[in-house]
């Protein structure tokens, strides 16, 4: 079975070449090239297969023993407070420009050197004409091209899988701390002689979990945080103690400090998501977008699924749009809309379980599928009441590594059982002989899910359209990707079943 | 929107830059359409690459019949 490759490695040949012409072409205006693809694992197979050099983030590289081990958030904070106080033995070290691919090649020659693999690698930048990293980078492309020395003028930006970081912008996530977080903050400020702080922050803890609704994943709440400056203060202060007690100088209230700041006097929003609870502050995702493409040379974006008109009203500019057409045999993949069941939230009763319930236990034997379905919950419902015994299951948090253990007795058959939008939806390869979308993934309706619709309200000036570019269409292409999985080489074959009668509504709207 | 061709020849001046021998449907199509947008000046290119779903797409039916639609919000 093939997994996890790279989606399109045609595309990415093409493109390069494209790109890289374009760089020669005009040499004298130092055109370069920046990459930047979804994981780790497709950096490497698009710097193999291009040449262009491999950037990796400072803490996948990290050989700091208890540094590597701090949560991505707090890293950066973290990393910079030990290096300053000249508790890294890997830093400053003895930097150089090397060639190195892979992450524990360059892991290997840090600790070699006893020089930080980041530093080494930073070291080799400026020699290059092009780089590829994942879509982390956009969080410090300021920082990127200054050690690059390349002006945003200069550089053609190639995003794959974009379609990722739209519906990241479509989220509008700015920024979240989980309730977990404020209480260790409100523990952290008590421990190290703050309680006016920590009082604060628990009170506030209190209030958000008595105002989680159980039955709505979301809701807007009053903003309860203590002010920014005695955050930044305490946490600040917490920090340097640390660092003098010889500890990890991480700081919780920081954390809380950031999220404060994020905010900039909005609401957040208090999401529920399983037994966690977490507040969020929102973006206006035209603004997002247009930081993100303005600037470049140019911008060449790929993904399966993309709404080019949605991209250009958000960003007010033309996009061109190229498109390829099914470069299989026409029967390797069959779609089918099944209909007399929906998943459509109100209408959901034990007879809906039931019947998806008989869906899956009639799949026969030595079928390869993969069974899709609205969420974790659902499934969780659903395989009460399902005795295969050949069921492998995504479940919530599942680990990379551990869904690729799971998977590696999948090839001989046996019923896939994922949520729509979760690590097995999107971006791998699980060749598979059926696949059932149960359901349309839609959003469930909330807060952001209106603030959204407003937005595109206030771009598109029409209600329909609002509704189909922020709603519709950002459901179906969660569905096509999952059906996706299915036909990645020209010996694939699939039968996809559409289940839910919404489809029928849709199809108009599916890519041909 | 361009639609690309899937059997085309790749422009002798860009053949040095693809990185294989051989080159596959809609690719050839690809690199000449994308490099010239770029040498045009194009700022915003968008590659779509379907999945193919609904290519071949019917409705067919399961046994019990469809559920009444009710009104209100979607």
């Amino acid at each position: 079975m093939r997994r996890h490759k790279h989606v399109s490695p045609s595309q990415t040949a093409a493109v390069w070449a494209s790109v890289r012409a374009f760089a020669e072409e005009t040499r004298a205006k130092k055109t370069k090239i920046l990459w930047l693809t979804r994981t780790i694992m497709q950096v490497q197979h698009v710097a193999a297969e291009t040449g262009a050099m491999p950037v990796y983030g400072r803490r996948v590289l990290c050989l700091h023993e208890t540094v590597k081990l701090v949560d991505e958030r707090r890293f950066s904070a973290t990393c910079r407070a030990v290096r300053l106080s000249g508790r890294c033995p890997y830093w400053p070290g003895r930097p150089r420009a090397l060639r190195a691919v892979t992450v524990s090649e360059l892991r290997d020659v840090g600790r070699m050197t006893m020089t930080c693999p980041y530093e080494h690698q930073t070291a080799s930048l400026s020699s290059h004409l092009a780089l590829v990293a994942t879509h982390r980078q956009l969080n410090s492309l300021g920082w990127l091209l200054a050690r690059w020395r390349a002006r945003r003028e200069e550089v053609v930006l190639v995003l794959d899988e974009v379609q990722h970081i739209l519906s990241r912008v479509l989220s509008m996530v700015k920024d979240a701390v989980s309730l977990t977080t404020l209480s260790r903050a409100a523990r952290e400020a008590e421990k190290y002689g703050f309680p006016e702080l920590s009082s604060k922050l628990r009170k506030a803890v209190e209030e958000y979990k008595k105002l989680a609704e159980p039955s709505a994943e979301e809701i807007e709440v009053e903003d309860l945080l203590p002010g920014i400056t005695e955050l930044l203060e305490a946490g600040q202060e917490i920090q340097e103690t640390k660092i003098k007690q010889n500890l990890v100088p991480t700081s919780w209230v920081l954390t809380v400090a950031d999220f404060k700041a994020s905010l900039g006097g909005s609401r957040p929003i208090l999401v529920r998501e399983g037994e966690s609870l977490r507040l969020e502050a929102l973006a206006d995702p035209a603004e997002e977008l247009r930081k993100l493409l303005e600037g470049w040379r140019a911008v060449v974006m790929l993904s399966a699924t993309l709404d080019a008109s949605l991209i250009e009203r958000l960003v007010g500019a033309e996009v061109t749009l190229l498109r390829a057409g099914w470069p299989f045999d026409e029967d390797a993949l069959t779609a089918r809309v099944v209909r007399g069941l929906t998943t459509k939230y109100e209408h959901r009763t034990d007879e809906t379980i039931a019947d998806v319930r008989t869906l899956i236990s009639s799949i026969p034997e030595g079928v390869r599928a993969l069974v899709f379905l609205p969420s974790h919950e659902f499934v969780q419902e659903v395989l009460k009441g399902v005795s295969r015994t050949d069921l492998l299951v995504e479940a919530r948090g599942m680990r990379q590594e551990d869904l690729e253990k799971m998977l590696e007795g999948w090839k001989e058959g046996g019923v896939v059982v994922a949520p729509f939008g979760g690590r097995l939806a999107e971006g791998v390869d699980l060749p598979a002989d059926l696949v059932l979308l149960v359901g349309v993934p839609f959003a469930p309706p909330s807060p952001r899910v209106s603030k959204l619709l407003q937005k595109l309200m206030s771009v598109f000036n029409e209600e329909d359209e609002a509704w189909l570019h922020g709603f519709v269409l950002p459901a179906l292409f969660v569905a096509v990707q999952a059906a996706g999985r299915a036909v990645r080489g020209p010996e694939d074959r699939a039968l996809v079943l559409l289940i839910d009668d919404r489809y029928r509504k849709l199809l108009r709207l599916l890519p041909r | 929107m361009i639609d690309l061709k899937a059997n085309v020849e790749l422009m002798p001046t860009l053949r040095r830059f693809f990185p294989h021998a051989d080159v596959r449907k809609f690719q050839a199509d690809l690199v000449n359409q994308l490099y010239n947008e770029l040498v045009g000046g194009v700022r915003l290119v968008l590659i779509e690459a379907p999945t193919g779903l609904g290519k071949r797409c019917d409705v067919t039916s399961t046994s019990r019949p469809p559920r009444q639609p009710r009104s209100g919000p979607r």
